[in-house]
């Protein structure tokens, strides 16, 4: 047991330093560097074009003149002692970038996380209960159709009908900036009514699959000889399926929760950028655009680790409540 | 190739979308239409505008790229500026003088000007801005190269001595701007120093900032040096899709492109502000790497070719002016209207190249040299002027010149650019580059300025009269140099100017009218303010 627990550690370790060496070195391969702004697309965008001499400046000054193998010791020895680096464009250090802007991506991607989980199980339940009735089928029609539609191109949909058509909702960002707010619910609420459109297209495109899983799951387990049981005492169909089958048939669906936090995570970074929501993927597509290479490697580090932690925890909350597995 | 299919359906996907909410959308926008004529006002309590972070609105906390400048320029300012005509005019320092060799120049500074948090400004603090900015290099806002040393003569007086003579001087200093002694004097990391920092002797006064959420809120200085700010507050939001944020009320004034402007045309609601503009395409021939471009006629059958005006008309509905070829736009103080145009000529584009020795023998359409090789290029681009790269190669292929386009993202296209990795290439820029990166004069310290090496032009004759114009005090005689040196970029054509933008810009009159006809940016300061 414990000799698995370290094999298990050292798979983990070794993920990691393979993640944080591809980040390092992904950005670097890009043409370019973030120091070269020669053009600008419009107008409107102007550009400072900057000296030789302030280049040269600015490479030296975040290291960036070293050779690579060193920047990458630098940057490894850096972590080590919990330092992220220092942004080139935002300047301010990578951390305190980050650490503002994950909360409100980890915001959205549990909301969704736990609402289409919600949702999928009851209604993949339901389906079980009326299998090939009416309601089944159209609500399995109905969910193939929009777990296909991509989330950010949901996103645009939800953007205009709900905020720009009919205007129940705002358009961008994340509060009501310059408020001056009466009390913390009201102030709860500004957040919600803004995070709402951003979550239901999370959660929409997410909730197919939750869905499916459910719907199967139950279907097996209601097939299972222990149900007979249950049958035979005359309970109600309703009781039956929420009360003695759904406790087994939950169990593929919470490893698919922790599975498809990085799936999501992914879909999280294309609507943040449909609602310019402030989380790290509005941040990512920036930095990307402007090649800080502190910034994107530490986005990169950040989300890699709070996937291998659902991962994680997924491994430990499948052996608490399966008990077959792990001994 | 199914990958590919489904992509394309992907897209068209998107384009039905798109087509459809917009259409959706568009019903909309007309039931507004019933409003009367208002009467324009022209100040304002609160104006809104689309945000974004663009960095703390300080030298150093501004980002290289984009509009962060402009919020710098609401609350600091420069010792003179220059006005829409690029004349110089009074700013802290209202009196100037040359000396006679014009290396010292003397500025007087205006009395009674006060820093944001209530101390007096003086000339210890442009002596110290500029030692300060000399060992910390700010990202924008920085004193001139050229200066080689500032003392203050006394409290209102300073003393600006400079490398060399240069008439442009005063408008190069029009871009420093000036920091206070009492807050940076002991900042030795000033990348890292936002706290309440961004304290200036401006119009405008910084009071809130969110770098997260990409938002600014500026109040008027109600001690500000200049006349009355005519807007009280400046608020920046962000604003996802800038087109419906404005639709909504949101934002009070937009930029707009030339497809969706029409949205706005013969409503009273709106008003549209049209602005010409500086800001040019140009198309660049390397002749270090293909050598049949170092020809002046080859060069001068590609400038007849492409038909400019067509561009314009396609690729910018007509919202744009046909590029000279004298590199300066027709509205320059110094353009040359007798410089060679190039007039679209297919005839005559294919006489020099049948001149030049290449033959289309077996009437296939493209020309050949005399060793039957054909005449082909790539053309390198950005996703952005992918569309006009296509027209081009049509215009080319008119010609027999064959295209291959290479568009790339706006990055790559600009390293590629640096190094001379192109045989044609589509560059966009406004940074008043445009004649200076076709000289070979070393030291001026741009990274453009290795452009004409790069491209493999080398024209003494150039570089002299560029020099020539920069020392030249009389504006009678400097006029005169810049129509020769016009004449010979014209002549020999070692980059097109495709065409220079215009910038389209949308409002509502009965919010604020008070915007600048002279500038095109929604977040000057001469929007504001008049100093």
């Amino acid at each position: 047991m414990r000799q698995k627990t370290r094999m298990r550690l050292i798979e983990y370790a070794i993920t990691i330093w393979v993640v944080i060496t591809l980040n390092f070195l992904l950005p670097r391969l890009i043409p370019g560097d973030p120091f070269l702004v020669l053009t600008s697309q419009s107008a409107e965008d102007e550009e400072i074009v900057l000296s030789e001499e302030q280049r040269e400046f600015l490479f030296h000054y975040y290291g960036l003149d070293q050779p690579v193998y060193k920047q990458y010791f630098i940057y490894l020895g850096e972590l080590f002692r919990g330092n992220m680096g220092f942004s080139v464009y935002y300047k301010q250090p990578v951390s305190h970038i980050v650490m503002h802007r994950l909360p409100w991506t980890v915001f959205m991607v549990l909301s969704s996380v736990i609402l289409s989980t919600l949702i999928g199980t009851i209604l993949g339940c339901f389906s079980a209960w009326r299998r090939e009735k009416w309601v089944d089928k159209f609500l399995f029609l109905f969910m193939i159709f929009f777990s296909e539609i991509p989330s950010f191109l949901l996103g645009l949909i939800l953007l205009f009908v709900f905020a720009a058509g009919l205007g129940l909702f705002p358009l961008a960002g994340a509060v009501t900036h310059f408020a001056d707010f009466q009390s913390g619910w009201e102030k709860a609420w500004d957040v919600l009514h803004h995070a709402f459109l951003p979550i239901a297209a999370l959660t929409i495109s997410h909730l197919g699959g939750t869905y499916l899983l459910g719907r199967n799951s139950m279907t097996t387990v209601l097939e299972k000889d222990y149900l007979r049981t249950a049958w035979a005492k005359g309970l109600p169909k309703k009781r039956v399926i929420f009360r003695h089958a759904l406790k087994n048939a939950l169990l593929p669906i919470v490893t698919r929760v922790f599975l498809s936090l990085g799936s999501l995570v992914g879909g999280a970074i294309l609507v943040e950028n449909v609602f310019s929501y402030p989380g790290l993927g509005t941040l990512m597509r920036e930095s990307v655009r402007v090649q800080d290479y502190p910034v994107i490697q530490g986005i990169f580090l950040v989300v890699t680790v709070c996937v291998l932690l659902a991962n994680f925890l997924a491994d430990v909350v499948y052996r608490k409540i399966d008990p077959r597995v792990g001994s | 190739m199914p990958k590919k299919r489904s992509l394309t359906m992907i897209i068209s996907l998107l384009i039905i979308l798109a087509l459809s909410c917009s259409l959706l959308y568009g019903c909309k926008g007309k039931e507004a239409k019933e409003t009367t004529k208002t009467e324009g006002k022209k100040t304002a309590d609160v104006i809104k505008l689309a945000g974004g972070d663009w960095g703390y609105p300080t030298p150093y906390g501004v980002y290289p790229r984009g509009p962060g400048s402009r919020k710098m320029g609401l609350v600091y300012d420069s010792l003179v500026g220059t006005d829409a005509k690029g004349k110089i005019v009074p700013k802290l320092a209202d009196e100037w003088k040359a000396s006679e060799d014009g290396l010292i120049y003397t500025l007087k500074l205006r009395s009674n000007v006060k820093w944001h948090d209530g101390k007096p400004f003086t000339s210890d603090d442009v002596v110290f801005t500029y030692s300060y900015m000399m060992k910390y290099l700010p990202v924008n806002g920085g004193c001139p190269a050229a200066v080689q040393q500032v003392e203050a003569v006394d409290e209102q007086t300073i003393k600006i001595k400079i490398k060399e003579a240069d008439v442009d001087f005063l408008t190069n200093l029009s871009s420093w701007v000036m920091i206070p002694k009492h807050i940076w004097e002991n900042v030795t990391d000033p990348n890292n120093f936002t706290d309440n920092s961004a304290v200036g002797t401006g119009p405008y006064k910084l009071t809130d900032y969110s770098k997260e959420h990409g938002t600014y809120r500026f109040a008027a200085n109600a001690d500000f040096w200049g006349s009355k700010p005519r807007v009280n507050e400046i608020k920046f939001v962000p604003a996802g899709e800038a087109v419906l944020a404005f639709d909504q009320g949101e934002i009070d004034r937009n930029s707009v492109t030339p497809d969706i402007v029409s949205r706005y045309e013969n409503d009273t609601e709106y008003k549209i502000m049209r602005y010409e503009t500086s800001w040019a395409y140009r198309l660049y021939f390397n002749m270090a790497k293909r050598p049949e471009l170092a020809e002046k006629s080859f060069r001068q059958a590609i400038a007849y070719a492409i038909d400019r005006r067509e561009l314009v008309d396609k690729i910018e509905r007509g919202n744009a002016v046909p590029g000279s070829p004298g590199v300066l736009h027709p509205n320059n103080e110094y353009y040359n209207s007798k410089a060679a145009q190039y007039s679209h000529d297919i005839k005559k584009a294919k006489e020099l190249l049948n001149s030049l020795g290449y033959k289309d023998a077996d009437a296939e359409g493209i020309l050949k040299n005399s060793r039957g090789e054909k005449l082909s290029f790539q053309l390198l681009c950005d996703d952005g002027s992918a569309r006009m790269a296509e027209v081009i190669k049509q215009h080319l292929a008119e010609a027999g010149i064959e295209v291959v386009i290479k568009s790339v993202d706006m990055k790559t296209r600009d390293a590629r650019f640096k190094d001379g990795d192109y045989e044609l290439c589509i560059n966009g820029s406004g940074n008043g580059e445009d004649l200076s990166e076709l000289t070979n004069i070393s030291g001026k310290g741009k990274a453009t300025s290795t452009t004409a090496k790069t491209m493999g032009y080398d024209n003494p004759e150039v570089d002299k009269l560029y020099t020539g114009q920069q020392k030249e005090k009389d504006p009678e005689k400097r006029k005169e140099i810049m129509e020769k040196l016009q004449k010979i970029v014209a002549e020999e054509v070692p980059k097109l100017t495709i065409y220079y933008t215009n910038s389209l810009a949308v409002h509502r009159p009965a919010v604020y009218d008070g915007w600048s006809a002279d500038t095109y940016h929604s977040d000057s300061r001469s929007n504001f303010v008049d100093d």
